[in-house]
């Protein structure tokens, strides 16, 4: 490591804070690019599952209907 | 090579397939590569004997800056063959590397003018780069706000490409007029990179960097490509069986 | 009807309708004359200043009067349908789209450029940027519409359009803007602007090329979308 102590890692000669700044920034530009379409994917999932047991939730309750005014009649 | 290959590669079902065998391969050697390339740059190298420790941004910063070209142009390139094979999928990845492109090309300018702070002791200077920049990133911010506004994501994804294809032509064009403009106006003679040629022990890192975040753009773009293609193809059967979604 | 006779009524349909309106034919220029005054009023209105900026000044106004006429460009013939029945005209659309956007920059970039020497003499520009200020208005106010067209086109079946058309143009209009300013600000310092020009008319008919095909595909996208 160049670096002699955690100190002068820290402040790099009184750069430091430009540093540290700019690695923090690209570092949450690279977890949000990692972190979006995970999120949406999961989001996506959710919803085509959501959607997918709505529609048999109706099927059957439509069929149950038709099963009501047969017996009806 | 045959056709046969090239269209069974544009099936969404059958590029969803392949890119998740190679999903994890790329994602480690990225993750590999920024971490190994950043921690270098930041902790092992000497300092420049100009700039001091400040020029430790760079291995940041000429990554990011060279991705923002980079997807632009792959994102025109893309665009203009799904315009003409019209090719679901290159539609799909066109709206999936907007994003991309524009937080790298975020991230370039931020690197950058934190880059020049201590550097040349000011924020902001009217640089033909930085200029450049600037204006890519507002070309990249139209494309994400004109898939926005559009409901239809086939539609949206159709104009961007006209748009990208539009702005690909006249990024050239921008990029010489703002040369140009910043030569007559002899404000900034200053530049971010000195040409001299860079120390070994300095470029092996930054080329170790630039490797790891062109891997890490290709990892995220799959992700959001794999996430587009589950969205546009919800209705297909291999979609539901694939999500468990019985119906 | 041959393909030249569908171009002429296209453009003589356009032009009387932009007559009928007279609010939409006065308001661009009104606005670039606002846009103008309100420099003076930001920055002060030292002689010295306005003359340094003049130039920028009314190239900046002329980009924004000419984007807030581009968004009713094919508007109302989409809102009224009468777009979709000029696509389905056995012309071809980038004739039609042509024609539209000459009649747009007759009605708004022509009495633009002509209006720009009041302007200059306002800002106290000296009289020989004059010819510089009025040619190069003349040539990239064409090329301002051709550009804005596309954007027109791709935004013209959206709620939320106009900003959008801002966000879409403005950083393509950079390089007619770097020119028109550079040629203007070459004759204010009594130097050969013929060069800059020269570069404008080649961008001009860069985009005469291939504008009206860009044009005629995002109208495509947008009306069948």
């Amino acid at each position: 490591m160049y670096f002699e102590s955690l100190s002068d890692l820290f402040t790099m000669g009184g750069h430091g804070p430009y540093v540290w700044a700019a690695y923090g920034i690209g570092l949450s530009v690279l977890v949000w690019n990692l972190l979006s379409p995970v999120l949406q994917g999961r989001r996506l999932a959710s919803t085509i599952r959501r959607n997918a047991l709505r529609d048999t939730v109706r099927k059957e309750h439509i069929g149950n209907e038709q099963l009501k005014s047969e017996g009806c009649r | 090579m045959k056709w046969t290959f090239f269209h069974r590669m544009s099936s969404p079902k059958w590029f969803y397939d392949f890119s998740g065998q190679c999903l994890p391969w790329v994602g480690l050697l990225a993750l590999a590569l920024v971490v190994t390339g950043l921690t270098w740059g930041l902790l092992f190298t000497p300092p420049d004997y100009l700039q001091g420790n400040s020029y430790r941004i760079i291995f940041l910063h000429v990554p990011s800056a060279s991705l923002a070209m980079t997807i632009y142009v792959g994102l025109a390139v893309t665009a203009a063959i799904g315009f003409v094979w019209k090719i679901k999928l290159a539609d799909m990845a066109v709206s999936c590397l907007a994003p991309i492109g524009a937080s790298f090309c975020a991230l370039a300018l931020i690197s950058g003018s934190i880059w020049g702070k201590p550097t040349w002791g000011t924020w902001w200077v009217w640089d033909a780069r930085l200029t450049s920049m600037l204006i890519l990133l507002f070309l990249y911010l139209g494309l994400i706000a004109l898939r926005e506004a559009i409901d239809s994501r086939e539609t949206a994804a159709r104009a961007c490409a006209i748009l990208a294809m539009v702005g690909v032509v006249n990024i050239p064009i921008i990029k010489f007029s703002v040369d140009w403009w910043n030569t007559l106006h002899q404000g900034a003679t200053i530049k971010i990179t000195t040409e001299s040629s860079m120390a070994m022990e300095m470029l092996i890192p930054l080329l170790i960097s630039i490797a790891g975040f062109y891997l890490f753009s290709l990892f995220v773009f799959l992700l959001r490509l794999r996430a587009e293609i589950i969205s546009r193809e919800q209705r297909t059967t291999w979609v539901k069986a694939l999500l468990g979604a019985h119906s | 009807m041959s393909v030249m006779s569908g171009f002429g009524v296209v453009l003589k349909r356009d032009l009387h309708l932009a007559f009928r309106n007279r609010g939409d034919l006065i308001n661009p220029l009104v606005f670039f004359m606002l846009v103008a005054t309100l420099f003076p009023l930001g920055v002060g209105p030292d002689p010295e200043t306005l003359m340094i900026m003049g130039g920028g000044v009314i190239w900046v106004s002329a980009l924004l009067s000419n984007l807030l006429a581009m968004d009713s460009l094919f508007r109302s013939d989409f809102e009224d349908g009468s777009l979709e029945q000029l696509m389905l005209a056995p012309q071809p659309l980038w004739m039609t789209a042509m024609a539209k956007v000459i009649s747009h920059w007759l009605v708004t970039g022509l009495p633009l450029t002509l209006l720009s020497p009041v302007l200059a003499i306002m800002f106290g520009l000296p009289s020989e940027a004059l010819p510089a200020i009025v040619a190069t208005l003349f040539l990239g106010t064409p090329l301002l519409s051709l550009i804005g067209a596309i954007g027109a086109g791709l935004t013209v079946g959206l709620r939320k359009g106009g900003i959008l058309l801002s966000l879409l143009t403005l950083p393509l209009y950079i390089p007619v803007l770097i020119l028109g300013t550079g040629a203007i600000d070459a004759a204010v310092s009594g130097m050969a602007w013929h060069g800059h020009l020269l570069w404008q008319g080649v961008l001009l008919v860069l985009g005469i090329t291939f504008a009206p095909l860009a044009i005629s595909a995002s109208l495509r996208i947008s009306v069948s979308g």
